[in-house]
């Protein structure tokens, strides 16, 4: 929160910057008229220089100070109608007033033959400025934006913001034309021989269509996956991976699971959290041979395995 | 990927600061009164009077060389008959400047003008332009004055003195004369000290402070007051006064006649001793108003 004293010191700063800004444009304005009014005397006495009677060493001829002196009375008159904060002092060494400061401008008119002196006083001193009602409103204003619409500042000017793609999720691809088992795209392909691929690749195919897939080491393999099994084999003859004789999927299936598993770990040690739904589980325990034991592999989502050469 | 632009809200307080600032600052520029700085022109060298012939576009001017009389002169001019019926606009235009002068009469501008003979013979005048002298003022002496003794006309007294002359070249009491005396006398300017001054009054007042030993002028009445007349040694008697001239590019005698009436009425108007003996060249004019001390000199 905000304290009311740091507010008020805010606002009479911002008051402060706003006034002496004001005040530094009055002063420059000021010294500019100053050196136009200054520039324009030069000018008046240049042009008139011809006129006046000054004295001139080539040739020789002599001053009038009386009409030299009436002549800046003149022009100190016209530049008191005109209000100038400048007045002539002397010219050419004729003075006409005493200077009332110490410190008098002095310029130089350079004619064909000789030089023209010229000095001038600053009448007034600048005047002391006036206080400008606006400052006190822009200060108010300032303050009531940074107390209301400023929010603390935040570190960083841009954020660069990645949208993740949405990725589908990663499938299993079992990939008949090389025998392989593969999960997403960051792992390497896992080969497998004939048995357990075909076996696998039966598997999860059967539990993926099936309802309630109920495979239990008591029970024979249903024929179904059999048959599947027995399909995919073909397909691989088909391949052209192997000439061999059809293997018996129903035998040796606790052999067959494990090599399934071992390859299967080897395909998710990068995606553990993802192994279980394309896993058959194992036997828990005791009496894991029992009846209740189930090897079908829980996925049944179609989309998350793929079968390539199929 | 997209790009999301968070602003930082302080920078942005600052900006505004800033220009908030500015904005004052101008508004402080704009505060000042303006002032007009330009200065008019303050050196007046001429007066004009508009006659009765108010469709006449014809302007009748007139060259003197002493301001103080020129109100007067153009008063008088503007009320005088020929004029008004000749001409629209009389205009005087004064200037102790020798190039102005030699301007003004050199190349006939001027209808009428006030100056020393020595000028217009410079010009040849007369056969140039026509100008006549209508009148002239009388003859006068040049004198040196010294302030504790009576100066004397040698080169032994003369030299090694502080001399006080007129700034003028035609000037004749105030510095042909004197120069001519000392170039007689085989005196170099550089065996003198010589203070040179704008004016004849200027003149006497540096005698008066002691500044110099010798001036060169003309003696009036009201110098006896500041100087002894013991003190004085004429250098010429016979100066010749300024003379009027005009410019007669025809006989218009009438307008002639009407000035020298006028340039007579001048000379009682004006209070001074040198301008009231104002001697009239004989014309054939009918000038029986005149008082009978004004004297007028064969053409």
């Amino acid at each position: 929160m905000k304290s009311n004293l740091g507010q008020l010191a805010i606002f009479i700063c911002t008051w402060l910057l706003f006034q002496f800004a004001f005040s530094l444009g009055q002063s420059y304005q000021n010294n500019l008229d100053k050196e136009r009014f200054i520039a324009s005397i030069e000018k008046r006495i240049a042009l008139d220089i011809p006129k006046l009677t000054l004295a001139n060493k080539q040739f020789k001829t002599a001053a009038d100070p009386l009409s030299v002196k009436a002549y800046l009375q003149d022009v100190n008159l016209s530049l008191a109608d005109l209000k100038s904060p400048i007045q002539v002092v002397s010219l050419q060494g004729i003075q006409l007033t005493q200077a009332s400061t110490p410190q008098l401008i002095v310029r130089t008119l350079r004619t064909v033959d000789q030089e023209i002196n010229l000095e001038l006083q600053v009448l007034e001193t600048d005047k002391l400025t006036t206080l400008n009602w606006l400052a006190p409103i822009l200060a108010l204003i300032i303050t009531f934006i940074n107390y209301y619409l400023v929010k603390p500042e935040v570190a960083i000017a841009t954020v660069e913001v990645k949208h993740e793609p949405q990725l589908a999720p990663a499938q299993l691809q079992i990939n008949l034309k090389n025998k392989s088992i593969n999960f997403g795209q960051d792992n390497e392909e896992v080969l497998l021989p004939n048995k357990p691929f075909c076996f696998y690749a039966a598997l999860v195919d059967y539990c993926m269509h099936t309802e309630l897939p109920n495979l239990k080491h008591n029970n024979d393999v249903p024929d179904e996956l059999l048959q599947m099994a027995n399909k995919y084999f073909y397909r691989l003859i088909e391949l052209g991976h192997t000439k061999r004789k059809r293997p018996d999927f129903g035998a040796n299936l606790d052999k067959t699971l494990s090599e399934i598993r071992t390859a299967l770990d080897e395909v998710f040690k990068n995606n553990i959290e993802h192994k279980e739904a394309f896993y058959p589980p194992k036997a828990q325990g005791e009496g894991s041979r029992s009846k209740m034991h189930n090897y079908a592999i829980f996925n049944r989502d179609v989309h998350r395995v793929e079968f390539i050469g199929k | 990927m997209q790009l999301i632009t968070v602003t930082l809200n302080k920078s942005s307080l600052v900006i505004i600061l800033i220009i908030l600032a500015s904005i004052n600052w101008y508004l402080g520029t704009l505060s000042v009164e303006k002032k007009i700085i330009e200065m008019p022109n303050l050196i007046t060298e001429s007066m004009t009077c508009l006659t009765h012939s108010a469709t006449n576009q014809q302007k009748f001017t007139v060259f003197i060389t002493d301001q103080p009389m020129a109100a007067t002169i153009l008063e008088t001019l503007c009320r005088t008959t020929s004029i008004n019926r000749q001409y629209g606009i009389v205009e005087i235009r004064w200037s102790h400047s020798e190039q102005e002068i030699s301007q003004y009469v050199g190349k006939g501008l001027a209808d009428l003008a006030l100056v020393k003979d020595n000028v217009m013979q410079a010009f040849a005048t007369q056969t140039t332009h026509g100008y006549k002298v209508i009148a002239q003022y009388k003859d006068y002496a040049a004198y040196f004055f010294s302030l504790k003794e009576k100066p004397q006309l040698t080169k032994q007294y003369l030299w090694g003195k502080k001399l006080g002359l007129l700034d003028y070249p035609s000037s004749r009491s105030g510095h042909i004369v004197p120069r001519s005396l000392l170039n007689e006398l085989g005196i170099d300017e550089s065996n003198m000290q010589i203070t040179y001054v704008k004016s004849h009054d200027a003149l006497r007042d540096l005698l008066a402070a002691g500044k110099v030993d010798l001036i060169s002028t003309f003696w009036q009445e009201q110098d006896v007051e500041r100087f002894s007349n013991n003190y004085i040694t004429p250098l010429e008697t016979r100066v010749s006064g300024s003379k009027w001239y005009l410019k007669m590019a025809t006989e218009n005698t009438d307008l002639l006649c009407d000035l020298q009436a006028a340039l007579h009425q001048l000379s009682t108007e004006l209070h001074s001793q040198y301008y009231s003996q104002l001697n009239l060249t004989q014309f054939n004019c009918d000038l029986n108003g005149l008082p009978t001390e004004v004297i007028l000199d064969e053409k």
